[in-house]
């Protein structure tokens, strides 16, 4: 019985297989045209964010804008459907694209170095990619990043923290998840700049692995909890952290004499911003990030551009191919201008369109 | 203090297997889980197993070949070779995944700790070879030894405590992640020797099918192997379908439940090995969507979530069928934001009409014959 | 013996958040301030809904993937009417309960009629849900609450958070329904037994529909205290609710397999993980051995309470269930 069973089980595994390999076989002629995509032709861009967050927002919008604008054959922007941004979800959501047509792939990278393999196959396929919104490391098979130096924000982010304590006091920094190398170099940075004050700043406590709507809050007031009364300063270089900030300091009268300092554009932060209860929010380029991307990949694959490796590209720990897209702190002073809460730096979107030059080598018209 | 008033002998209490009749068959609705204890390895049950099988794994065949046929039709790319070839790099991967969880499913049990595996044991693999010199093969065995001996730490807790496996793994799954980073401080590993990235992107026999499809159909042939014609096999399904019973009718429960824990940790390390392949890196934050994905496999291949029943080729087939939606939807330009609606509704829709299909069928079985029929209800 | 079960778990529960509450008291005296009392108990609050989500349907033998699915949803559905609409906020709460109730009869009645597991069925039903939710709002948060709920959320009388009185409140209707409702216990015989309960009379169906409406109405609570404490209506609400809707009622003592509940359990393991996270945040443990310390302390208070027969198990291995199984193994490998 057990033995008939299990000769059944084998012969149908078998029959399987084999129909599998005939179907695989016979689709391998039809399919092969589909790669091998030269530069000058049409550009068709596929554009991924890692995951869904508010922060890619504009990035349909500017991508439509972008296609209009430049005259690029095709765009399409997809969220990798994966809250946790896993690599695997998000590279077959690229692999699925690139199957339908795209030959021109700008990517938010879910990991530092593991999207290179994924590019790698793509670039062997002859897809042309960028990483855009945060940086791979190098070398990296993508032309380039395009994005804002998370470092040099965190640090920065930080230096005005301390500027706008008064050069002295105890802060804490807020972030996310530990497995994002990016909390790593963001980590470091803020470190730099509490070092350099000589020790009249203290980084008193470090909370991380909190940027989600759930964790965020418990975790905001059990720190306001404990030390909101020795605390002068704090820095968030999360999202889900700096809404819980802006809410408890909303809430709360007595934690409003802590200068906090949060980053991008939740309505909770703009409102603490203006009624001067939140010293400010870093606000990243997100619109900039992929309407200048569409541009760069326009010029690789259509025009037939290549990366100029002696370009004036901004050198971090990880990487050396990076294009600073750029960020600015929003705070009492001009928020303002950034009531509408879209992340959108024009000026700063339009140097760098003006700098490509140097960054590309481009045949002569 | 506690449960003075059980008698000698093992209690049964959390840690037992479900009580009889409990409802959580997968697509195998037809089939509630047996009631009775029957003689471990007896007629009946290689008999319902045997129907299983056959409905399971036909009932996914079509689905399958039918959501290909419409994805290929209404959206280009499905069957491109890139897309077929990703599609099994990750088919593959995730069947490990649910392998791992179909063994505890088996038992009874639950692993909710195969993410923090997966990535404990991928950072030690990846630390070995980059760092200490140590040959890639000797660090990928440390690392399928890791994660035994994390199987093993778990199921000697479980069987000693008599907690439920829900909460031993759960406590683990912190504990594993926590050491995994208090240890590496979230560091990427990216000097990993180049046979290990080039090792996933290699293809076998035809362009469209990773070679980690044979990592995945080795690792089903050996559990397919071991439920079939082992002791240890048929014991875990006893342990699986009634405890008690099995107790009593001799299995040394403690032993062979330590046993599938050590299985299921060393296919996690396994579905991690093969991940760090894929990334040709070591990655801390791999695996985040496991726990749920490996019971998505084993469940719609007809696995009980209480335990007694395995079916490995279903659990393979489950997580195509779920993967080719997923790659499906999106060659189908489904609104990039409604993917996750489309997923779900597409996935609905099709295990109701593999039901419907079912139901015929079963009914046509019962007029054949009343006695298949009254087991059947059972 | 059941009871005796819960009540000794329920107590060991008690005993193991005083033993923490003093310790991390000791080490960070602010634990005892009324603020980070507040803290604790406006994370337990939310949590013990979430778990009560999930402890409705293990009630039954079932389970629900659609808790965070659900909040999602509803969070969005309060969000579109309190932002567009200027619908009152009474109106707005009891829509959204509607809205969750109807969500988790769909849950209910596909279970039910389908013969499905309700795992596969909240698996696809969870993701349409939350699919749903990002689709309508591209994963924006509708930023304005009335002021009302945002007191709600994060209001306080002395050392108790005015948000602690939905799981309160929940919780007393849980155990009235339960302990004398007939519709209840018959949900607790089918978890216990479902064979023998459908051969005594009840209706499986029935009792199924009835545990996965309960889950949605409670998630729809949850939801709405979340609106309350985020000030906003965020739509990834949910995404990361799976682990503790499960890890609530387990730990409190509720059965996997379903047919026994401990309401009370809920809430003090509700208690003891707010407690824990908020203590190790207290105590500024260092964030990279955060999350290895937490699982050890869930581990060590759960093991709390089988501490007397992890002793007599070392001390006297199971050698009788070795020689019985002498009698019996081997004969029956075929």
């Amino acid at each position: 019985m057990k033995c008939q069973q299990l000769r059944t089980t084998l012969y149908r595994t078998a029959a399987l297989a084999g129909a599998g390999v005939v179907l695989l076989a016979g689709c391998t002629t039809s399919s092969a045209s589909s790669s091998g995509h030269s530069s000058h032709g049409p550009t068709k861009i596929a554009a991924v964010a890692g995951g869904p967050n508010a922060y890619f927002t504009p990035w349909g919008p500017a991508l439509t804008a972008a296609v209009k604008k430049f005259g690029i054959s095709s765009g399409t922007y997809e969220v990798a459907p994966t809250p946790a941004f896993d690599l695997t979800v998000e590279n077959s959501t690229i692999n699925s694209l690139v199957s339908n047509g795209a030959n021109a792939v700008m990517v938010y990278p879910d990991g530092v170095s593991g999207p290179n393999a994924e590019l790698k196959e793509l670039a062997s396929r002859g897809v042309q990619s960028i990483v855009v919104g945060a940086c791979v490391q190098t070398p990296s098979p993508s032309a380039l990043c395009l994005a804002t130096d998370t470092g040099a924000e965190a640090y920065y982010a930080t230096q005005q923290l301390i500027q706008a304590i008064g050069g002295k006091g105890n802060i804490a920094f807020l972030t996310g998840p530990l497995s994002d190398p990016n909390t790593v170099l963001r980590e470091q940075n803020v470190q730099k700049a509490v070092a350099q004050t000589n020790g009249k700043v203290h980084l008193v406590q470090v909370v991380g692995n909190v940027d989600s709507p759930t964790a965020a809050p418990p975790a905001v007031q059990s720190l306001l909890a404990s030390k909101g009364s020795a605390l002068q300063g704090i820095v968030s270089t999360n999202y889900s952290p700096s809404v819980a900030l802006a809410d408890a300091v909303i809430a709360h009268p007595q934690y409003r004499h802590i200068k906090i300092i949060g980053i991008d554009n939740n309505p909770a932060v703009i409102s603490a911003i203006k009624s001067g209860y939140m010293y400010g929010s870093v606000f990243q380029n997100s619109y900039g990030t992929v309407y200048a991307g569409a541009e760069i990949l326009k010029k690789l694959v259509t025009d037939g551009c290549t990366v100029n490796p002696n370009g004036p590209f901004i050198h971090t720990g990880s990487t050396d191919r990076l294009i600073n897209i750029g960020s600015t702190l929003v705070d009492s002073k001009n928020v303002s201008q950034y009531a509408s809460g879209v992340e959108n730096l024009p000026q700063m979107t339009q140097a760098v369109l003006a700098s490509l030059p140097k960054y590309l080598n481009c045949p002569k018209a | 203090m506690n449960e003075g008033a059980q008698p000698a002998g093992r209690p049964v209490s959390i840690t037992s297997a479900p009580g009889s009749g409990n409802s959580a068959s997968g697509l195998a609705a037809s089939t509630p889980a047996a009631a009775p204890p029957p003689p471990p390895g007896g007629q009946s049950r290689a008999h319902r197993l045997a129907r299983l099988f056959s409905s399971n794994t036909t009932g996914l065949i079509l689905l399958i070949a039918a959501s290909s046929a419409v994805f290929s039709l209404l959206g280009t790319g499905y069957l491109g070779s890139f897309n077929l070839f990703s599609l099994s790099q990750q088919v593959a991967v995730d069947a490990v995944v649910g392998f791992s969880q179909l063994v505890m499913l088996a038992m009874a049990r639950m692993n909710l700790a195969v993410t923090s595996i997966g990535a404990g044991v991928v950072m030690l693999s990846g630390t070995l070879m980059a760092h200490d010199g140590v040959p890639a093969v000797a660090a990928l065995l440390a690392g399928l030894l890791a994660g035994a001996a994390v199987g093993w730490l778990m199921g000697w807790i479980e069987v000693h405590s008599r907690l439920s496996s829900f909460i031993v793994t759960l406590a683990f799954m912190s504990i594993y992640a926590g050491v995994m980073l208090a240890v590496t401080h979230g560091t990427e590993i990216t000097t990993l020797p180049s046979s290990v990235g080039n090792f996933a992107t290699a293809a076998i026999v035809v362009p469209q099918l990773s070679i980690l499809l044979v990592v995945a159909a080795a690792a089903g042939v050996v559990l397919a192997v071991i439920y079939k014609l082992t002791p240890a096999g048929w014991k875990m399904l006893s342990v699986g379908e009634n405890e008690r019973a099995a107790r009593l009718s001799g299995i040394q429960v403690s032993r062979i439940v330590i046993f599938g824990y050590v299985l299921s940790g060393v296919l996690a390390a396994v579905a991690g090995l093969m991940t760090m392949s894929l990334d040709a890196s070591a990655i801390p934050s791999i695996g985040s969507t496991w726990l749920l994905t490996s019971f998505i496999g084993p469940v719609l291949g007809g696995a009980a979530l209480s335990g007694g029943q395995v079916s490995v080729s279903g659990a393979f087939l489950g997580i195509v069928f779920y993967d080719s939606i997923s790659s499906g939807l999106i060659v189908l330009h489904v609104s990039t934001y409604y993917l996750g609606l489309a997923q779900g509704v597409v996935l609905l829709g099709a295990l109701m009409l593999d039901q419907l299909r079912r139901r015929v069928r079963l009914r046509e079985q019962a007029q054949r014959s009343s006695l298949a029929a009254a087991e059947g209800g059972r | 013996m059941t009871a005796r079960r819960l009540a000794n778990q329920e107590a060991t529960l008690v005993l193991v958040i005083i033993i923490a509450s003093i310790a991390f008291w000791l080490t960070a005296p602010k634990y005892l301030g009324s603020a980070n009392i507040v803290a604790v108990l406006t994370s337990a609050s939310t949590t013990v809904v979430i778990g009560f989500a999930q402890l409705t349907c293990l009630s039954v033998g079932e389970m629900s993937l659609a808790v965070g699915g659900i909040g999602a949803a509803v969070t969005v559905l309060g969000g579109m009417l309190l932002d567009q609409d200027h619908v009152s906020l009474a109106l707005v709460a009891v829509i959204c309960l509607i809205g969750g109730l109807l969500a988790g009869l769909i849950n209910g009645l596909v279970t039910a009629r389908t013969h499905l597991s309700g795992f596969i069925v909240t698996l696809a039903t969870g993701g349409a849900y939350s699919g749903l939710a990002i689709g309508i709002t591209k994963s924006n948060p509708y930023p304005t609450v009335p002021p009302a709920l945002a007191t709600f959320g994060q209001g306080q009388w002395g050392f108790i958070p005015y948000l602690a009185v939905a799981p309160a409140v929940c919780a007393v209707l849980l155990f009235i329904f339960y302990r004398w409702r007939r519709t209840g216990r018959e949900l607790l015989a089918v978890g216990g037994n479902r064979n023998a309960a459908a051969l005594a009379g009840i209706s499986v169906p029935k009792a199924t529909i009835w545990a996965h409406t309960l889950s949605g109405v409670l998630a729809a609570v949850a939801a709405i205290m979340f609106m309350g404490v985020l000030r906003q209506s965020v739509p990834t609400i949910g995404s990361d609710w799976l682990v503790s809707s499960f890890a609530v009622p387990i730990i409190g003592g509720t059965l996997l397999a379903g047919g026994e509940i401990s309401i009370g359990g809920a809430v003090l393991a509700a208690v003891l993980l707010s407690v824990i996270s908020d203590g190790l945040v207290l105590v500024n443990v260092s964030q990279y051995i955060v999350e290895m310390v937490e699982g050890i302390l869930i581990l060590a208070a759960v093991l709390a309470d089988r501490f007397r027969l992890v002793v007599r198990d070392m001390s006297r291995p199971a050698r009788q269930l070795r020689t019985i199984g002498k009698a019996t193994d081997g004969g029956a490998t075929a």
